[in-house]
Parts: C-alpha cells; sequence; structure tokens
C-alpha cells in the first residue's frame, strides 16, 4: 500500500524499515513479505519517474575523476533500475579469491556462499539463462575464439524486469498489505539508542511540503545506492564521537569507491570476412538476449596480473581510411594485393580494485534540504591504469593471432596511456560500507550488518568488496537473496 | 640473422625467376600459372611464419601497429631498414 504522508501510516510498528526502493529494497521488502513480515519502504522519488530524474536531491560533488551528474540515477520509485539497460552476468569465483598478485584480498565470503543465491536473484530479474556460466559462453554464431587462442567469449544475459517495472511491482505495492511505500520522503538522519548499539529512530523529511518527523525503527536496511549508503551514514555520524559505528569504527565508512572505468586503447583493422563485428553488433542490437563481449582464458588474468576486464564492441564498424604504406605493402607481399578494412574502436571494462584514495565524504555543498551533498572524490590509481594498459596490449596481441584483423594501439607507451587516456564511466557506484570481517578493514560484516550495530543491514553494492567488470544489479539481488535468508533467520 | 637470411634468399629466387623467364622469352600461359604458383607458395610461407610468431608472442610494435617479427622483417627489406621499430612481446 502507499501512503501519502507519516501522518497516515499505521500505527504499529514495522518489523523492517527499508530506505530506499530500487530493486534491492524491492526485492528484500518482497521476500519479507513472504515470510510473514511487515515492511515499510522510505522512497525520496515520487511514485513514478520524475522528468528532472530527481537531480534536485541527488546531485553529487565530484572532486576526483570527472564524474557525471547523476543522469543516470533515479529517485523515484524502482530507483536507478527504472531505466537500466539490464545485461547481467554473476561475478566470476576468482574474485571472491584473494589475488596476490594484485594485492587484493577478494571477499570475506567465498563464492560457494554467494552463488546459491543467484538462481533466485535471476528468476526475480525474469532472465532467460540460469546462472551456469556455462550457459553464457559461446555465441551461437560469428567469431569464436579457438581453445589455443587465450581469448574467451563471453554472453551477458538480459533482465527482462525492467520493462516490466510498473507492470508488476507497481500493483503489488499498491495493494500489499504488507509492504507499505511512503514516496516523496527522504531518510535524513540515524539516531543511535542510548545502548550505542541500535539504531532507534530515523529522520524523516517530507519533500513538499517540507516537514521532519521521527520515525522509530526495529530494524532497519539502507538499500540507497553506492553513494548514498555511505552519505547517509556520514551524515548521521556528525555529531558523534570518532569510533562511533556510522562513519566505521575505524573511519572506513566512504573509503574504496569503485567504478567500472572505460579505456578505449586500441584500434581494429578487420578484414571483410573477419565476423567479429558483424556478430556482437547484429546480437547487441537486434537481439538484447545475447550481448557478446571478449575476454580472457581465466588463467591469463594471473599470469599477466590483469584486472578482470570485457572488451565490448557496441559500434558497427566503419570503411577504414588509409591503413598507411607499412600495412598497404605487407598486403601486397602476403596477399597479393592491398586489402580493404573495416575499423572497430573496442571498450575496454574493468573492473577497480579497491583502494582508499577513492571515497565518498561529506561535501561542504547542499542539497535543497540543506544536507551536506556527497563528494565523491573517484581516482584510480597508477598501479591499476598500468594494469589496464598492460591488459589493452595483451588482449590486442592475442586478437592479432586470430588472423583476419589488425590492432592498432592508439598509444605508444604505458606513460601516454597513463596521461592522455580518457576514463568513461559506467555510473556503477561500488563499495563505500564494504564488507569485512573485521571492522578495521569494513563496514559491514559478512551478513551485511553494520559492524558494531545489532539492527542496521545494508544492502546494494556499497557492501561490494569487489566487482569483477560485471553489471552490478544481478549480483546485488544475489547479496539481497542472502541477506534476507540471514534476517529471516535470525530475527523473531 | 638466420630468418632473414631465409627471407632474403626466397625473395632472390622470386625476383630471379622473374627475371629468368621474361628475359628467355617463356612467358607462356603454364609459365605465367608456374610464376604466381611459386609466389602463392612463398607468400604462403611468410603467412605461415607470421602466424607462428604471433601465437609465439614474436611481435613488434611499429607506429602503433602490432606486426609480426616476420611481417617487421618483410617491411624492413621493402624500406631498406628505415623502419622505428619499438621491439618487444607486445610491447608490454
Amino acid at each position: 500500500m502507499i501512503f501519502p504522508s507519516l501522518s497516515a501510516l499505521p500505527n504499529d510498528p514495522y518489523d523492517f524499515t527499508i530506505i530506499g526502493s530500487g530493486f534491492a529494497g524491492l526485492y528484500i521488502a518482497e521476500a519479507l513479505e513472504k515470510a510473514g513480515f511487515r515492511s515499510l519502504i522510505i522512497e525520496q522519488g515520487p511514485l513514478d519517474q520524475p522528468h528532472n530524474e530527481g537531480r534536485g536531491y541527488y546531485e553529487i560533488d565530484a572532486t576526483g575523476i570527472d564524474y557525471l551528474p547523476l543522469s543516470e540515477r533515479l529517485a523515484a520509485f524502482g530507483g536507478t533500475s527504472g531505466h537500466w539497460a539490464g545485461q547481467s552476468r554473476p561475478m566470476s569465483a576468482k574474485v571472491f579469491a584473494e589475488r596476490p598478485y594484485l594485492d587484493c584480498p577478494g571477499w570475506p565470503i567465498a563464492f560457494a556462499e554467494f552463488e546459491p543465491h543467484l538462481d533466485a536473484a535471476k528468476a526475480w530479474l525474469h532472465q532467460a539463462h540460469g546462472p551456469d556460466d556455462t550457459i553464457y559462453d559461446a555465441p551461437a554464431d560469428g567469431f569464436l575464439p579457438g581453445p589455443n587462442t587465450g581469448l574467451t567469449a563471453l554472453k551477458f544475459a538480459i533482465a527482462q524486469r525492467v520493462s516490466r517495472l510498473n507492470g508488476d511491482l507497481r500493483p503489488w505495492i499498491e495493494t500489499s498489505e504488507a509492504v507499505h511505500l511512503l514516496p516523496s520522503h527522504r531518510a535524513t538522519n540515524l539516531h543511535l539508542a542510548p545502548s550505542g548499539q541500535r539504531v532507534s529512530e530515523i529522520e524523516v523529511a517530507q519533500i513538499a511540503p517540507r516537514l521532519i518527523q521521527r520515525l522509530p525503527v526495529r530494524n532497519l536496511i539502507l538499500a540507497t545506492g553506492g553513494i548514498e549508503n555511505a552519505r547517509l551514514m556520514l551524515v548521521s555520524a556528525r555529531d558523534l564521537m570518532p569510533g562511533n559505528p556510522f562513519s566505521g569504527r575505524h573511519g572506513r565508512t566512504g573509503l574504496a569507491f569503485q567504478e567500472h572505468p572505460k579505456f578505449a586503447g586500441v584500434e581494429l583493422f578487420l578484414d571483410d570476412n573477419f565476423p567479429l563485428q558483424d556478430t556482437v553488433w547484429r546480437e547487441a542490437s537486434a537481439n538484447m538476449n545475447n550481448l557478446s563481449a571478449y575476454s580472457l582464458d581465466e588463467a591469463l588474468f594471473e599470469q599477466f596480473e590483469l584486472p578482470r576486464f570485457a572488451v565490448f564492441f557496441w559500434g558497427k564498424s566503419e570503411a577504414a581510411e588509409e591503413v598507411g604504406e607499412n600495412i598497404d605493402n605487407l598486403d601486397r607481399l602476403l596477399h597479393g594485393g592491398t586489402k580493404r578494412y573495416r575499423r572497430s574502436v573496442p571498450e575496454f571494462a574493468f573492473e577497480q580494485l579497491p583502494h582508499d584514495d577513492s571515497y565518498v565524504a561529506l561535501s561542504e555543498k547542499t542539497d535543497v534540504l540543506g544536507q551536506p551533498l556527497a563528494r565523491l572524490h573517484w581516482t584510480i590509481d597508477e598501479s591499476q591504469r598500468r594494469a589496464c594498459w598492460r591488459a589493452i596490449n595483451v588482449f590486442s596481441g592475442l586478437i592479432a593471432q586470430c588472423g583476419g584483423v589488425r590492432p592498432r594501439l592508439l598509444h605508444s607507451s604505458a606513460e601516454s596511456f597513463l596521461e592522455h587516456a580518457e576514463t568513461r564511466i559506467q555510473h556503477h557506484p561500488m563499495g563505500t560500507t564494504a564488507m569485512s570481517n573485521d571492522a578495521r578493514t569494513g563496514v559491514v560484516d559478512t551478513n551485511c550488518r553494520v559492524h558494531g550495530l545489532e539492527n542496521l543491514h545494508v544492502a546494494g553494492s556499497s557492501v561490494f568488496a569487489t566487482s569483477d567488470h560485471v553489471n552490478p544489479t544481478l549480483n546485488i539481488l544475489a547479496l539481497a537473496d542472502r541477506l534476507v535468508h540471514h534476517l529471516i533467520a535470525t530475527t523473531s | 640473422m638466420k630468418r632473414r637470411t631465409l627471407l632474403t634468399a626466397m625473395i632472390a629466387i622470386a625476383g630471379t625467376g622473374v627475371t629468368a623467364l621474361g628475359f628467355t622469352g617463356h612467358l607462356t600461359a603454364n609459365g605465367l600459372k608456374a610464376l604466381f604458383s611459386a609466389c602463392e607458395r612463398a607468400r604462403q610461407a611468410w603467412r605461415r611464419r607470421a602466424t607462428a610468431d604471433y601465437q609465439s608472442g614474436r611481435t613488434v610494435v611499429i607506429d602503433g601497429w602490432i606486426l609480426s617479427d616476420t611481417e617487421n622483417e618483410l617491411l624492413e627489406h621493402a624500406q631498406g631498414d628505415s623502419t622505428d621499430s619499438t621491439s618487444g612481446s607486445n610491447c608490454i
């Protein structure tokens, strides 16, 4: 059921209060309803997607790499997922394990503790395929890297729930007796009980007309996104002593912000008969169930000490202009005449390895409610950039082996790449309340419970310890499913 | 040096064949066919070597282009060793 104001809500306290009605919040509320619990979802945006995409309530102050205003993020029922493109793939088991060659500790949980929740996540998204990785591999036609090329074809299943957001979730939320939605209200502060070990109340601001009230909570779940989860905790920590649970017992809240940085690094000149471009483009544009991308064989990541990445071919290839005298001469010698090529510039999408100089903090700038904006200081350290350049080189060298394609690097050296390569973003904010066994290295424990607090859990990409190169939504939902199982098992 | 000598010899043989055929006035259909066949066999051999180079990581980067060592040698022959190359496996 949908309520217009706090005063209209029933007096009975809810079992769970969920801040944020994105996919994580909605998934958790629906699962808790099935288990017999009552929940309230507080959504800062309206029920319908606003034309201004909620920017007035969700701006950031970017001080690191240029990060576009959150035009890709929605403050409305359904959250950012309301206009999400929907390609999905599970994180690899490799990112859960420690990777010493990248100085990356991985996750505090094993992949085996995560994998069983993928089925439920995919079913909820109405994805066509199961989570078994083998289903994603090997496109039906087109370029299939041979077994000894070092290259791997990837497939990303497309989630169908997006287009159905208002088709099935809207009627459900309108009629549910156990899940209540409070749109156009924003949680602005969390308050601790005198014991300091529980959240007792939250401050809720009605957007218009402006009205701020306090709401008691039993169990609180933050599901507001990779930046806002941390911002709300940092705002709530402002008047508390250092070492409080909101800022992280050891000040970890906001640290280790991660994105999926994208780089162009090579242009490929394809023979007319080379099927790579056709396959990828045709599948991506005409059949969104089979979006293809390419990567390396698993063993090569360790061999070359590379972060994980995928290579996408988003645009149609174009007829290449002159390739130059050298290539023309070679083609005369090797093929008896010059050749015509199509040119394509693939995009390399990387995982970002967590590091503390990439973070969310509070800005001195304020939003329309007078609250500090999130200050996003996104950086990619030099070792990662060098690793990205290595990856571009390795991929380019390997694809040259396949024949029918000539790669030309866009930078003359690693230094040129470091200095000139443009970093593109995917609007995948992750980290900032990272999962860890130890409060010295993370904010939430392995059950997504904030260290030091009994009744505050965090859902969403902010708990990611690492991210692989894949879109977060499917993995957010798998973690939400895992969290729900924990909540149901431990809540009376 | 050994690879280079072989390459030079292959180019020389092909050139000598053309010259000999031209001088003796035997550019008949069969002669041309044989010549083209020899050239194609040479090209196939170079392509095989280039492929083997790629697969073994024997590559160089020239003006950004990732080329096999064999392709680089062919270029050097074609251009009189004037190419400015950056050697190294994939230039990593």
